[in-house]
């Protein structure tokens, strides 16, 4: 006969932040869901408006819907991997080459953008990059001739690095400062190059950190909408500027709904086809280290 | 002697009465709202915020006055629709918001002798049914200031005359072209380029306004939905034209900024925006003290000529001017001024945006957003 399982006193601590996690995500989700499947607006006081499969209908029909998704994932995936191949180096020299005593400050230096709001970022790096700006303007007096990229897709993916490379570099610092140094050693004494080492210990070992950097980083770009609208010109506009403007233009919270339960379930896929691939690659490469 | 004496004594007494009673009718001491704070809500930098009108208030009846900020007005009826109304006391809306608001039941109606400068504001601009009085003759909207969205272009670029929506087409201009991001004059300017009545939305063929938009695409350099926004572009010389609203125009023109504006022949995008008390406040007279202090004639003049208050911008940048409603200052505004604020010459035809059904609103969108999205 199958034991009972007995709750746990200490268990009892988790209740208050489980039923946090319950008020503001499950049911936020969940009222997400409900709503897709609403006529239009409901408002605190005011009878339902009704159920509809038109929203749904209608973002099938869109091709601007997934042309913008389409480009907002493209956007993402640059963005990520950018991120990825320059933190990568500034995480190991973080861990591995800076003294100890050093850390602490290099750690502010990444955090230090945190400190200020984000949309100051986006205008200090419009003031930098736009025609008559401090970079172009220096580009053109060392002799280079140098044409602002403000208003293209090049300065969407600029600033969406700049905003969210703290967030890897973060994630990937735990997770090597967690890496051995002398397993380290030991593999390169053992015969092999930086490379082998690299992708062998190093990279299966900072999975977990690179897997939290790209959730953090590739899912808000994806759903981003006022950086590229302010710096992105006349292609800025991605999938959450279309949600954006149905809540915000529109006051069409049912398609709005539609629109954002499309986009988390296309994400929530992504994610767990990258962490499925990423375990993979930790098992084929490195073993179970 | 005596009797001399006696009556220049008098003479000064009924001269000091007089004086007195002058001096009580000229400065009459402000209600004191020690304690109260006054939350209103308006788009960001649009005049309310200045020191001038914002902080000149304050000072005067001795409140705090928040500005809660918004980026469009169906942003503002979310808000007051899921409880902002608890806090916002008083909002700007334009012509084509303030009926729908006041049949969402947001606004309250004000009896017009709570806001004596209202008596001020000309005639025009009053009892305008249904944007500001509702069937029964209630008053739940009044009008602060109008303006229109005409073509602004840099002529140090653009040499040419500039006359017609159309001329944003010209292949010339490609890649510098900076539009308004908002798809209620976006559709409006893309009818008239089609050759169509924006005010009669049910016979739109928006099959036509899509070819127009399709054609405006490459030309675009990016949309705009602040002033900010705009000028940041504009000053840099990557905007050579685009529709720019007059108070904008304005600010350049005092900057030295090189800027024309032009009255496109076939229609120009017009508004009129209102105050509105909003229902649930609990600042009901502040509320009205505001919207009668904002209509009064000093800040009506201050408003449309930058002048005649000692409240200064902080960083020294000349605000940007905007058309008043109040009639004496109408009268009073110069050529120059009536210029700078886009009244001289005035348009030949305004076109407002009218109250959209939901359907009409999601088709507009529909057809928007699709041009947005588009690749340039």
């Amino acid at each position: 006969m199958k034991k009972k399982k007995k709750i746990q006193p200490n268990s009892l601590w988790a209740l208050p932040s489980a039923g946090l996690l319950l008020l503001l995500t499950i049911a936020p989700l969940a009222m997400l869901l409900l709503f897709s499947f609403m006529n239009r607006n409901m408002f605190a006081g005011q009878p339902w408006p009704g159920w509809t499969m038109g929203n749904i209908t209608r973002m099938m029909a869109s091709g601007t819907f997934w042309d913008l998704l389409l480009r907002s994932l493209r956007t993402g995936l640059i963005v990520t991997v950018i991120c990825i191949a320059a933190a990568y180096p500034a995480a190991w020299a973080m861990a591995k080459v800076v003294p100890e005593k050093r850390r602490g400050m290099c750690m502010i230096l990444v955090i230090l953008p945190f400190f200020t709001s984000q949309l100051l970022l986006i205008y200090a790096m419009m003031n930098l990059i736009q025609t008559g700006g401090l970079l172009m303007t220096a580009l053109n007096a060392i002799g280079i001739p140098a044409k602002s990229f403000l208003y293209t897709n090049a300065a969407t993916v600029l600033v969406l690095v700049y905003e969210y490379l703290p967030y890897m570099i973060l994630c990937l610092y735990s997770s090597i400062e967690g890496i051995g140094d002398n397993l380290i050693h030991a593999s390169l004494i053992l015969g092999a190059n930086k490379v082998r080492t690299f992708t062998h210990i190093v990279f299966p070992m900072s999975a977990p950190g690179l897997l939290s950097g790209i959730l953090l980083v590739f899912v808000p770009v994806v759903g981003s909408f006022v950086e590229p609208g302010l710096v992105g010109g006349s292609n800025g506009m991605m999938v959450g500027s279309l949600i954006n403007s149905q809540y915000k233009d529109n006051l069409n919270m049912g398609y709005g709904a539609v629109l954002s339960c499309v986009l988390l379930i296309v994400l929530c896929v992504i994610m767990a086809i990258i962490s499925f691939a990423t375990k993979k690659a930790q098992q084929s490469i490195g073993g179970d280290v | 002697m005596r009797k001399l004496f006696a009556m220049l004594l008098c003479l000064c007494f009924v001269l000091g009465l007089a004086g007195t009673a002058y001096a009580a009718e000229e400065e009459e001491p402000a209600a004191d709202y020690s304690g109260h704070t006054l939350y209103v809500a308006n788009w960001q930098a649009y005049n309310s915020d200045t020191t001038y009108c914002e902080q000149a208030f304050e000072d005067k009846f001795g409140c705090e006055v928040e500005h809660v900020y918004f980026n469009s007005y169906d942003e503002l009826m979310t808000n007051l629709q899921t409880g902002g109304n608890a806090t916002i006391d008083a909002c700007v809306l334009s012509q084509n918001y303030t009926q729908y608001f006041h049949d969402q039941d947001l606004l309250m109606n004000v009896d017009p002798a709570e806001i004596p400068s209202y008596e001020g504001v000309a005639e025009v601009y009053k009892d305008v049914s249904p944007y500001a009085v509702d069937d029964e003759g209630n008053v739940f909207a009044f009008p602060w200031t109008s303006g229109v969205t005409s073509i602004g272009y840099n002529p140090e670029k653009i040499d040419r005359e500039i006359t017609t929506w159309k001329d944003l087409l010209d292949p010339e201009f490609a890649g510098h072209v900076c539009m308004f991001g908002d798809y209620g004059d976006g559709m409006i300017i893309a009818a008239l380029m089609s050759d169509q009545d924006p005010s009669d939305p049910e016979n739109l063929d928006l099959d036509k306004v899509r070819d127009v938009l399709n054609e405006l695409k490459p030309q675009i350099l990016s949309f705009w939905s602040s002033n900010d926004e705009q000028l940041i572009p504009y000053k840099s010389g990557e905007s050579w034209i685009g529709n720019m609203w007059s108070g904008p125009y304005a600010q350049l023109l005092r900057e030295g900024e090189p800027v024309k504006y032009v009255h496109p022949e076939e229609g120009t995008v017009g508004y009129l925006d209102y105050w509105c008390v909003v229902k649930g406040t609990d600042e009901y007279d502040l509320a009205c003290e505001w919207i009668n202090w904002i209509e009064s004639y000093e800040q009506q003049y201050t408003m449309a000529t930058g002048e005649g208050s000692e409240y200064t911008s902080p960083d020294g940048v000349p605000y940007p001017t905007y058309a008043p409603v109040n009639a004496q200052v109408l009268d009073e505004l110069n050529e120059d001024q009536l210029a700078e604020l886009g009244m001289n010459p005035m348009p030949t035809k305004i076109c407002m945006l009218n109250y959209l059904t939901p359907e009409q609103k999601d088709a507009w969108m529909d057809v928007w957003s699709e041009f947005q999205a588009s690749a340039g």
